[in-house]
C-alpha cells in the first residue's frame, strides 16, 4: 500500500466535495475490492473517502412497488433482510451466494455495482430487474448505467447512493462459479414484471448485457424450454484458462434455463 | 500397564496436544516473532521469464529514507556466497554429466523465470523497502522463453539428465508376444503446494552467531545449507523453528531467499525479516509434479501383465534442484510397478530445464506420478479386455507369500497383503451395488462413474537413522527432543503416545520439543518418515531411560535390578510395598534427570498401501464433477493414533482430488508469464468438496517388518491413491457414454470446461 490521506465524511454532499476537490481521491465502501488492489500497489489514490459514516447511504426500504437499497448495504444484510426476502427473494438469494462469509460481511451493493466487475453478481440484478441507480446528482436507468468492463456512467465525483429495484412478478438467478475464484463464469438473471421480461447475463462477457433473443422467447412463453434452444454467440465472450468463449456461450443457455426454473 | 494412562498410549485416538494452543491463536509461528530493531526485507523479482540483465542501478533506491541496504547478486558473489546447485550422479543421454543451471542467490547476468529474485532491499519498514525496490532500475534484454517440454526436449542445452532402467530387449520381446498392448499418453500437471503459511524467515545476529527462525521441515538441513552457501563458520548458525503452518514438501530445502535474509542480517547487523506473500510463494517456491509420460503395458490373454514401458519427460524448472531431479528420475520409478508382479520393465526418464520455477518435493513426490500411470493403464487394459478393473488388478497382485518381494527396480517390499485390502475396499464401497447407483444417477440426469486405485508407495527418504534425546526430569516431566519437525501433521502427539507406552505415565507429563538445531542433528520431516524412524527412536530411547531408571532405583532401594517391577511410573520390589517413582529417581541424580541420547536405525523403508475407490457424478450440462463417494482401505501397518492417521489419509486424498479436478500451475507458452499465480486463478479444493460419503478404513493386520514399531509412513498415501481413483471414475463415466477413446486420453485437471468439451465432442 502507498500512503494516502483518510476521510470519513457523514453526508453524501461532503463526500462528493472531497472527491471533487481531488481527482486522485477514491471512495471506499466495503473495501473488499479496493483494499486488495491497494495492497498490491495496483492503485495509488492520494486519499480515501470512507463511505461507512454516511447515514443516507444505508438502509433497505420498500416504497410502493419498489425496493430501495442504500449503497452501503452489506451483502449479508441483503441476504438476511426480511423486507428483501418478501419483495424480491432473488436478491437475497444472490447476495447469499456472493463470495464467502467474510466477503458478505464487508462487501456492499454500492461498491459492487460501481465497480462493475464483469464477473460480479449484482450487476445482473440491477440490469435484469430494470433497476434505477440513484446517484448523488441524478437517477440513471440500469440500461444506461453499465458501460463496459469496470466502467459505469458514474462521473469521478459522483457517488452511487441507492438502488431502486422495481418489484418483479417473478425472477430467478443461476450462475456457474469459476472453480478458482468462485466469481461468476456465466450467470443469468431472468425477470418478469413492471420492467417487462428481462434477461441479464453476467460473467460471460466483458460487461453484463441483456440477451434480447431470450427475452423475446420468454415474453412469448415463460418456461425453461423457451430458452433451452437459444444459443448465445461466442464471438465477444471471455476466454481464459478456466473456460473458452464457446463454453461460456453454452453456459449462458444452461444458466438462463436454470434461472427460469429458479424463478418458478 | 496402568489402565488409566493406557488410554493415551498408542492405538488410541488421542486428541492432538498442540491443537489447544493453535486453536486459541497462541501458536508461535515465525511471523509472530518481532524482535526489537527488526528490519524488513523485500525482494525485487524478475518480471520476465527469460532475459539478460544489462545493468542494475540501485543508487536511487539506496538514497530513499529508511533504507538500510540494497543487495544485488553481484554483492553476494563478491562476498563469496555460493549459488544453489544440483549435483547428482545422473548422466545426460550422451554420457556427459548432469547439467543444471546454478542459481545465484540473487540473479546475476540473466533471469530465467518470472519471480526469480533479482535484488533485495532492507529497510526500517516493509513499505520503505517496497518503495526502494520500485526505485531500482534494471535494464533487461528479453530472450525467448521456453516453458513447454516438447520444445525444451529439442534443445540439448535444456536436457538436465536421463535415466534408463530395465531390459529394453526383454521388454520388446514381451510386447511382441503380448495378446494385448495398451498405451497412454498422460501428463501429471504442475502443482503449487500452497501451504496455509507461506515461507517466512527471521535472521538475527547474536554475538558471533546468527539465529535464524524460519518455517521449515528440516532444521538441521537449513542450518547446514546456510553455513555452506554463505561460507560461515560451522556452529555459527542456530536454526529455530516454531510452529509451521504446513509444509507438504515445499519447505524441505532451503531457498535462495532464506540465505539472502541471513546475509542481510549480518550485513546490517540487525534482525531482518522476510515473509513471502502468497503470490511470492506461487512464483518462486518449488512446484510439484510436471511430467509427461508415454506408457505402454503388455498383457497376456488372461490379463497378466508381461511388461511395462514408460518414457517420461520431467520439467524441473529453470534452476533444477537435487530433489526435483531425483524425484522424477529415481524415486518415482521405484514404485512404477506398484503392487503388481511385473518383472520386465523398460523405463527412460528425462529431466528438462525450462523458464519456470524449479520443482521439488510435493506430497507424494514421484510416487503419485508413477502410480497414476500404472493405474490408468490398468483401467484402459480392463476396458479393452472387457474385464472388471478390480479383477484385472487382482490377477496381477504380488501375493503375501512372495514377501519380501524385490521389484524390477531392485526395491524390496517387506510386507503387504494387497488382495486383502482390495477385498475390503470392494466390500466397503459396495462394488457390486454400483449398477443400481449408476441407474439412479442417470434418472437424475447425472453421469455416474466408478474408479479404483490399488497401490503402494515407498516412504522414508532412505534416511533411516534418527537421534532423539529423552530426559526424565526430577520435576516430574519427561522431555523428548526430536530433529524431525511438526508442521500440522500431529507427529508430536504420536511421539508422546509412544513414550506413554513405555513410561506408563499420563500423557500430560510428556513434552515433545522440535526445531532447535543446537539440540541435535537429523534429516528432518519429509517422505512420510518421521513416525517410523524417529518414533522408533523415541520408543527405544524411552526404554533405555526406564532401564537406566531401574538400575538407579535398584541402587536406591538396595535390591537387585531383577527384583524390580515397573508400572505407572513407579519401580516396586516385587511382592512388597517398597517402591520409588521414576521422577524421584531422576531427582536424586547429579543433574536432576535421567538423560538418554540415543540413535536408532530402522532396517528399511516402509511400503504403505491401499485400495481407494471413488464414485463421481458429472453434470453433463456444466461439466462439473461431484465426488459422490470416496472409500479407502489402508495398510499403514500398526497405527499409533487412528484419528491422526485417518486425518492424514483423508486430507491427503482431498489434496489428490484437488489435482484431479482443480489444480494446475499454468504458464503462458509464449511469454512464460504465470497465469495462475493467485487463488483467483489457481483452483484449490475447498472444505465443501468433502462429503459424508467419505470413508477411511485402516487394516492394521500387516505390520511393517523393518522397524520395531511395525508402523508404515502415512503422510502421502491419500494423495497418491485419490488422483487415479478419481480420474478412473471419470473415465468410467465417459466409457459408459460410449466414449472409451476419450476415457483413455483424459488429462488433468478435469475442469468443468474440459469435461463439457469432452461430453459435447
Ligand atoms: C475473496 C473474495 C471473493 C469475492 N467473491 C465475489 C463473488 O463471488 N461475486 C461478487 O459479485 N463479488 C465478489 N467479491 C467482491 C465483493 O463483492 C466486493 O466487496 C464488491 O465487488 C465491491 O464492494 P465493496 O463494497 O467491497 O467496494 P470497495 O472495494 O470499497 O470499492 C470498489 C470500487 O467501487 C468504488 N465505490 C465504492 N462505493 C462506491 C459508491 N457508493 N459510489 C461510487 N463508487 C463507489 C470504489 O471507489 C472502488 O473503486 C469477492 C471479493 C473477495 C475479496
Amino acid at each position: 500500500m502507498y500512503d494516502f490521506d483518510y476521510h470519513k465524511p457523514t453526508t453524501v454532499a461532503d463526500a462528493v466535495a472531497l472527491l471533487a476537490a481531488d481527482p486522485d481521491a477514491k471512495a471506499v465502501s466495503g473495501g473488499h475490492t479496493l483494499i486488495p488492489a491497494l495492497k498490491h500497489r495496483l492503485n495509488k489514490p492520494t486519499s480515501l473517502v470512507d463511505l461507512s459514516g454516511i447515514a443516507e447511504m444505508r438502509g433497505i426500504r420498500r416504497e410502493g412497488n419498489a425496493l430501495i437499497i442504500g449503497a452501503f448495504t452489506r451483502h449479508a444484510e441483503v441476504a438476511s433482510s426480511e423486507v428483501v426476502q418478501a419483495a424480491i427473494p432473488v436478491l437475497s438469494f444472490m447476495a447469499a451466494h456472493i463470495g464467502d462469509n467474510q466477503v458478505r460481511n464487508r462487501g456492499t451493493i454500492g461498491g459492487s455495482v460501481s465497480n462493475n466487475d464483469p464477473a460480479a453478481d449484482y450487476p445482473a440484478a440491477v440490469l435484469g430487474l430494470g433497476a434505477i441507480v440513484h446517484t448523488s446528482s441524478r437517477k440513471i436507468p440500469a440500461d444506461e448505467f453499465f458501460l463496459g468492463m469496470f466502467t459505469t456512467a458514474l462521473e469521478p465525483d459522483e457517488l452511487l447512493v441507492a438502488i431502486e429495484f422495481p418489484i418483479p412478478e417473478k425472477a430467478g438467478y443461476a450462475k456457474m462459479k469459476n472453480p478458482a475464484s468462485r466469481y461468476v463464469m456465466a450467470g443469468a438473471l431472468v425477470s418478469k414484471g413492471p420492467a417487462g421480461v428481462r434477461v441479464a447475463i453476467n460473467g460471460a462477457a466483458s460487461c453484463v448485457f441483456r440477451q434480447a433473443e431470450m427475452e423475446a422467447a420468454l415474453a412469448a412463453n415463460w418456461s425453461p424450454e423457451a430458452v433451452a434452444g437459444i444459443q448465445q454467440p461466442a464471438d465477444d465472450l471471455n476466454s481464459d484458462i478456466h473456460g473458452s468463449a464457446e463454453y461460456r456461450a453454452h453456459l449462458v443457455t444452461v444458466m438462463a434455463k436454470r434461472a427460469v426454473v429458479n424463478a418458478g | 500397564m496402568n489402565m488409566e494412562f493406557g488410554r493415551f498410549g498408542s492405538g488410541k485416538a488421542v486428541k492432538r496436544m498442540e491443537d489447544a494452543a493453535l486453536l486459541a491463536g497462541e501458536g508461535q509461528f515465525t511471523g509472530d516473532f518481532a524482535p526489537e530493531g527488526q528490519a524488513h526485507l523485500y525482494f525485487l523479482r524478475s518480471p520476465h521469464a527469460h532475459a539478460r540483465i544489462l545493468s542494475i542501478d540501485t543508487a536511487a533506491a539506496r538514497a530513499l529514507p529508511g533504507v538500510l541496504a540494497v543487495i544485488t547478486g553481484a554483492d553476494l558473489v563478491a562476498a563469496g556466497a555460493k549459488p544453489m546447485t544440483a549435483a547428482l550422479p545422473f548422466k545426460r543421454p550422451d554420457g556427459a554429466p548432469l547439467q543444471a543451471e546454478p542459481q545465484t542467490l540473487l540473479a546475476t547476468g540473466a533471469v530465467r523465470f518470472v519471480g526469480e529474485p533479482v535484488a533485495a532491499v532492507v529497510a526500517e519498514t516493509l513499505a520503505a523497502a517496497r518503495d526502494a525496490a520500485e526505485a531500482i532500475e534494471v535494464d533487461y534484454d528479453e530472450q525467448p522463453a521456453v516453458t513447454v517440454m516438447a520444445s525444451a526436449v529439442q534443445d540439448p542445452a535444456r536436457v538436465v539428465a536421463q535415466t534408463r532402467y530395465g531390459d529394453a530387449a526383454a521388454a520388446d520381446a514381451a510386447f511382441a508376444a503380448a495378446a494385448h498392448v495398451v498405451r497412454v499418453q498422460i501428463a501429471n500437471q504442475r502443482l503449487a503446494p500452497a501451504p496455509m503459511e507461506p515461507r517466512v524467515v527471521l535472521a538475527a545476529p547474536e554475538g558471533e552467531r546468527l539465529i535464524v527462525r524460519l518455517s521449515s521441515q528440516m532444521p538441521s538441513t537449513a542450518r547446514d545449507q546456510l553455513v555452506d552457501l554463505l561460507n560461515l563458520a560451522p556452529g555459527s548458525v542456530r536454526v529455530l523453528i516454531g510452529d509451521v503452518g504446513g509444509g507438504f514438501g515445499m519447505k524441505t530445502n532451503l531457498y535462495p531467499e532464506d540465505a539472502v535474509v541471513a546475509f542481510a542480517a549480518r550485513a546490517t547487523a540487525r534482525p531482518v525479516k522476510w515473509a513471502a506473500t502468497r503470490i511470492e510463494d506461487f512464483l518462486s517456491a518449488v512446484h510439484g509434479r510436471d511430467v509427461e509420460s508415454e506408457a505402454e503395458m503388455a498383457l497376456d490373454a488372461e490379463g497378466r501383465v508381461l511388461a511395462l514401458r514408460v518414457k517420461g519427460l520431467a520439467n524441473v524448472g529453470a534452476y533444477p534442484r537435487n530433489s526435483g531431479i531425483a524425484i522424477q528420475l529415481l524415486i518415482g520409478p521405484w514404485v512404477s510397478t506398484s503392487i503388481y508382479d511385473i518383472q520386465t520393465i523398460d523405463f527412460s526418464f528425462t529431466a528438462l530445464m525450462t523458464n519456470t520455477a524449479p520443482t521439488g518435493a510435493y506430497r507424494g513426490a514421484g510416487r503419485p506420478e508413477a502410480i497414476y500411470i500404472i493405474e490408468r493403464l490398468m483401467d484402459v487394459a480392463a476396458r479393452r479386455m472387457g474385464l472388471d478393473p478390480a479383477e484385472l488388478r487382482r490377477r496381477n497382485m504380488i501375493a503375501p507369500g512372495q514377501m519380501p518381494y524385490k521389484n524390477a527396480m531392485g526395491q524390496v517390499y517387506d510386507s503387504g497383503a494387497f488382495e486383502q485390502m482390495l477385498d475390503q475396499g470392494l466390500k466397503l464401497a459396495d462394488w457390486g451395488g454400483y449398477e443400481a447407483r449408476a441407474a439412479a444417477a442417470a434418472a437424475r440426469g447425472k453421469l455416474r462413474g466408478r474408479g479404483i486405485a490399488t497401490f503402494l508407495e515407498w516412504t522414508g527418504g532412505n534416511a533411516l537413522e534418527e537421534r532423539v534425546t529423552v530426559a526424565v526430569k526430577g520435576d516430574g516431566g519427561i522431555e523428548v527432543y526430536a530433529t524431525t519437525q511438526q508442521m500440522g501433521q500431529g507427529i508430536g502427539t504420536s511421539y508422546a503416545q509412544l513414550a506413554v507406552d513405555i513410561f506408563d505415565v499420563p500423557i500430560e507429563k510428556i513434552t515433545v520439543i522440535f526445531g532447535d538445531s543446537d539440540r541435535g542433528t537429523g534429516f528432518g520431516s519429509a517422505g512420510s518418515r518421521s513416525l517410523f524412524t524417529a518414533g522408533s527412536a523415541v520408543s527405544v530411547a524411552s526404554g533405555k531411560a526406564v532401564d537406566q531408571g531401574r538400575e538407579l532405583a535398584a541402587e536406591a532401594l538396595e535390591v537387585a535390578v531383577a527384583d524390580l517391577e515397573y508400572q505407572g511410573g513407579t519401580f516396586r520390589v516385587a511382592g512388597t510395598d517398597r517402591e520409588i517413582g521414576i521422577f524421584e529417581v531422576a531427582a536424586k541424580q547429579p543433574e536432576g534427570r535421567i538423560f538418554i541420547d540415543s540413535t536408532t536405525k530402522v532396517n528399511g523403508p516402509t511400503w504403505p498401501n491401499g485400495c481407494h475407490i471413488c464414485e463421481v457424478e458429472i453434470d453433463r450440462e456444466t461439466g462439473e464433477i461431484e465426488v459422490a463417494s470416496y472409500v479407502s482401505v489402508n495398510d499403514a501397518g500398526r497405527v499409533v493414533n487412528p484419528m491422526i492417521v485417518e486425518g492424514q489419509i483423508a486430507g491427503g486424498a482431498l489434496q489428490g482430488l484437488g489435482q484431479a479436478i482443480y489444480e494446475q500451475m499454468v504458464y503462458d507458452p509464449e511469454t512464460g508469464q504465470p497465469l495462475s499465480a493467485s487463488f483467483q486463478d489457481y483452483a484449490m479444493p475447498r472444505a465443501d468438496v468433502l462429503l459424508p460419503g467419505y470413508v477411511t478404513a485402516l487394516d492394521q493386520s500387516v505390520p511393517c517388518r523393518t522397524n520395531p514399531l511395525g508402523v508404515k509412513g502415512v503422510g502421502e498415501l491419500g494423495t497418491i491413491g485419490a488422483t487415479p481413483a478419481l480420474v478412473n471414475a471419470v473415465a468410467d463415466a465417459l466409457a459408459r457414454q460410449g466414449k472409451a477413446g476419450l476415457a483413455d486420453t483424459l488429462q488433468m485437471p478435469l475442469t468443468p470446461a474440459r469435461m463439457w468439451a469432452l461430453l459435447e465432442g
